[in-house]
């Protein structure tokens, strides 16, 4: 076999991914160029590309990013914060999840956002009023999987524990803790999909400055380009969020097995 | 489920098991909401931060629901959303399970579509509402379309994993008894991932929900989404709490109709789920 | 009742110089799995097929199955060459594999329901066969309802049905405790008395091959190739007490002493390699 074949083989995925992009984009360039010639329709990728220069040339780019970024960290964090913070309380004590438990149903299931324009008359314009929305979004899937995790680590590990004499804060932290961990994992990488869209809709709401900001008032004076702009900076965002938390997955909790 | 509770024997069990909790929970929370509330009026805060405007209390929301319910307005804002979720939805299975199914079986498929797939569903997509607008104005298809892709994320993704994560030692038995392709794939394959699949309409079920409000957000003449923000630019969040109510009212209720169909169709699915989880309870 | 056939007396099974490699995923080398095995099975014999944990006999069987290719050899089952999977091969597989939406009725009629028979006829044949194998009354219950050795009954059931030529059975009793597998072990010789299929049976546990069996196939370590087939004269029927004859611990200590052997050949091979 060849060397090119070779490393095709161990890197197929990748090489395939690259090419599929690569494909994906010349396509839509080509039917923007070709076949659309309405600017205010179809963008293709070159002119998003321009707009992205311009965007950053005027220094606009990093103000809405650094405003969405902001209320996205800060709610976001808050959130896994208490999120796990309800979630273990309501793994510890019965009482605690039988009382909580609809209120958390309820509001895990609930479109979060219409509560945005309620925030925004009540904490203005600014950036309280999202990082309430995003907190919102980011607590109930932390809380919930924490409470998950918690309360579904394998017993016969607790059994163990417990016939060495273990006690409940020693099985609690060498059993529970490590076992829930995957699990809090999963609960944190959901927030991040919610917190990103409480951040962006709220925005959309009502802002000065913000990604979503940006792509409703470029959509508004039919700038598409520049909305355009900034979706794929969300992508981006989204997708460097996702694999950071991969990462930190990988290095907390290894022996995780990825059924998929 | 209902375990003996040691304490309390003057309270009977029936009090005490768990639904009962969780209903005087909810009862209590509205309760103690509506208390804080009329607190509220009585304080200088009130006036001075004018709570009235984003603020009802539960009275106020069953009194508005009433109106908006006799005056039909209601009745045409929840039927135009519930479309826009029907024309969505709908799309999105169409779409969602024949790719998530040709991703899990055919491995180019998958190599080449996972970068869209991955990026895609990083994104929150109701991002692209506005840009959607744009290109196709206002009205019930566009809005259908930004819930179409809310929904088709979770529903091929769940039916990727779904037909991935179908047991090998299943497939080999259609196999050894020389059934065909196709029938591997009826008899096993669907059965099998049918309890994934019905997961992922789940979890697309609360994405659509807010795709749809989102979408009403810009533009729309009528629609819940719309009327929440409609209400609440005049600082009336008695139909906004109302708005919100019906429409977490039908998340609810998709989900746990969801729930039961999975149940219905996939029995033994229920069972093999307990096998695997151990419950904890530390108190 | 017209399902039993009795077969004529030429080789039911020929295994001719049987090879089988495979690529391992990490690296490029390939694992020679078995190099020319040859052996011939007759006509409602039953073969029981031992050897060292990982030798391969399971991916033998499969092989004789037609689920797995092989790269070098022949196998001929009644004369013709075996290429792929299908109703004249019966393989009753080890872990739980009954369909879990099905009941025990609809998973015994699977095989002919595969081959495009409906009807009445088939009905009737699956619940003369769930009789057959001791399980009459429990029809219409599901599989996560049944305890792990009623689950194995229906798989063979399952596997009869579609009168193979040949049962393939792989360590079918091996997720059973004990006892149960004790009883099973003595229904089984019951039911293939009455059905007079021919069996080959892959276990770990030697007692059982000797018991169950006409003829033991030993296995060495991998690259596998068979070390001696020791033929079991006890008469039939037998009863479980026969395992504490005389006779039958000969021949165990005797297959044992091979097995041992291979198990330690291939421990120091592992040693040197650096696995162990």
């Amino acid at each position: 076999m060849s060397a090119f074949g070779k490393i095709y083989r161990s890197q197929e995925k990748k090489f395939d991914a690259v090419v599929s992009v690569i494909l994906g984009l010349v396509i839509w360039e080509l039917v923007d160029s070709l076949m659309i010639r309405n600017p205010l329709v179809l963008v293709g990728p070159w002119r998003v590309a321009e707009a992205f220069m311009k965007l950053l040339s005027q220094g606009v780019l990093a103000r809405h990013i650094y405003a969405t970024f902001g209320e996205f960290i800060l709610g976001y964090l808050i959130g896994v914060a208490v999120g796990i913070g309800v979630g273990i309380l309501m793994a510890l004590s019965r009482r605690a999840k039988e009382i909580l438990n609809p209120w958390v149903t309820i509001w895990y299931n609930a479109p979060i956002i219409l509560l945005a324009p309620l925030f925004i008359t009540a904490l203005g314009l600014g950036i309280a009023s999202k990082i309430a929305i995003v907190f919102i979004g980011a607590v109930f899937p932390v809380l919930f999987n924490t409470y998950t995790g918690m309360t579904t680590v394998d017993g016969r590990l607790v059994e163990a524990v417990r016939a060495f004499g273990g006690t409940r804060w020693q099985i609690f932290f060498k059993v529970t803790v490590p076992g829930a961990l995957p699990l809090v994992m999963t609960g944190l990488r959901l927030s991040v999909g919610r917190a990103l869209v409480g951040a962006i809709v709220s925005e959309f709401f009502g802002a000065r400055a913000g990604i979503g900001y940006l792509i409703t008032a470029a959509s508004e004076a039919f700038r598409t380009s520049e909305a355009l702009v900034g979706v794929v900076l969300l992508a981006i965002g989204g997708y460097v969020t996702f694999e950071a938390l991969k990462y930190i997955e990988r290095k907390i909790a290894p022996w995780y097995e990825y059924k998929v | 489920m209902n375990a003996a509770t040691k304490k309390d024997p003057l309270v009977p069990a029936w009090l005490r098991s768990s639904r009962m909790i969780a209903a005087c929970s909810v009862i209590i929370g509205i309760v103690i909401w509506q208390l804080f509330y009329e607190g509220l009026t009585r304080t200088p805060y009130f006036r001075e931060y004018s709570i009235n405007h984003f603020l009802a209390s539960p009275w106020q929301v069953v009194q508005t629901f009433g109106e908006l319910y006799r005056s039909g307005e209601l009745f045409r804002h929840s039927y135009f959303s519930f479309l826009e979720f029907v024309y969505g939805f709908s799309l999105a299975i169409v779409v969602g399970i024949p790719i998530g199914f040709a991703m899990a079986i055919h491995r180019k498929t998958n190599y080449y579509l996972d970068p869209w797939v991955s990026c895609i569903y990083a994104t929150p997509t109701v991002a692209l509402a506005p840009i959607i607008m744009v290109w196709f104005g206002l009205g019930i298809f566009p809005n259908s379309l930004v819930v179409f892709l809310g929904a088709v994320f979770p529903i091929l993704l769940n039916t990727y994993t779904g037909i991935k994560s179908v047991r090998e030692n299943l497939v080999n038995v259609v196999r050894a008894f020389g059934g065909s392709p196709l029938q591997v794939f009826f008899k096993v394959m669907i059965p099998d991932a049918t309890p994934a699949i019905i997961t992922g309409l789940r979890l697309a079920v609360g994405r659509a929900v807010i795709s749809v409000v989102v979408a009403e957000l810009f533009g729309s003449e009528a629609g819940l989404g719309f009327m929440v923000y409609f209400y609440s630019q005049r600082f009336l969040p008695g139909p906004v709490f109302v708005g919100i109510v019906v429409l977490v009212a039908f998340g609810i209720l998709s989900f746990l109709a969801l729930e039961k169909l999975q149940g219905w169709l996939s029995p033994w699915y229920t069972y093999q789920l307990q096998r695997q989880i151990h419950r904890l309870e530390t108190e | 009742m017209g399902f039993i056939k009795m077969e004529a007396s030429a080789s039911k099974l020929i295994v001719r110089n049987l090879r089988k490699s495979f690529r391992t995923q990490r690296s490029e080398e390939s694992v020679q799995v078995f190099e020319g095995i040859s052996f011939e099975v007759f006509p409602s014999e039953f073969i029981s097929l031992v050897g060292p944990s990982g030798c391969g006999k399971t991916t033998f069987l499969r092989i004789l199955d037609g689920l797995i290719p092989h790269d070098d050899g022949e196998i001929l089952l009644d004369g013709k060459t075996v290429i792929k999977p299908g109703p004249d091969k019966g393989f009753v597989f080890q872990e739980s594999s009954l369909l879990p939406w099905r009941t025990v009725l609809d998973n015994v009629i699977l095989g002919l329901e595969l081959q495009g028979i409906r009807g009445s006829e088939s009905r009737k044949k699956a619940e003369w066969y769930i009789a057959l194998v001791g399980l009459a009354g429990f029809e219409h219950h599901y599989p996560h309802e049944l305890s792990g050795g009623m689950q194995q009954r229906v798989n063979l059931a399952r596997a009869l049905i579609v009168d193979p030529q040949v049962l393939l059975m792989d360590e079918p009793f091996a997720s059973l405790d004990a006892q149960t597998r004790e009883i099973m072990q003595a229904e089984l010789l019951k039911m293939w008395n009455q059905t007079k299929k021919t069996v080959i049976f892959v276990t770990h546990q030697i007692e059982e091959a000797i018991f169950l069996s006409d003829r033991v196939v030993v296995f060495s370590a991998r690259p596998a190739r068979i070390r001696e087939i020791v033929k079991v004269g006890i008469p039939r029927p037998r009863s479980l007490s026969v395992k504490r004859s005389k006779e039958f611990l000969d021949l165990a200590d005797h297959v044992w002493d091979i097995i041992q052997e291979e198990v330690l050949k291939s421990m120091g091979r592992e040693r040197e390699e650096g696995v162990l």
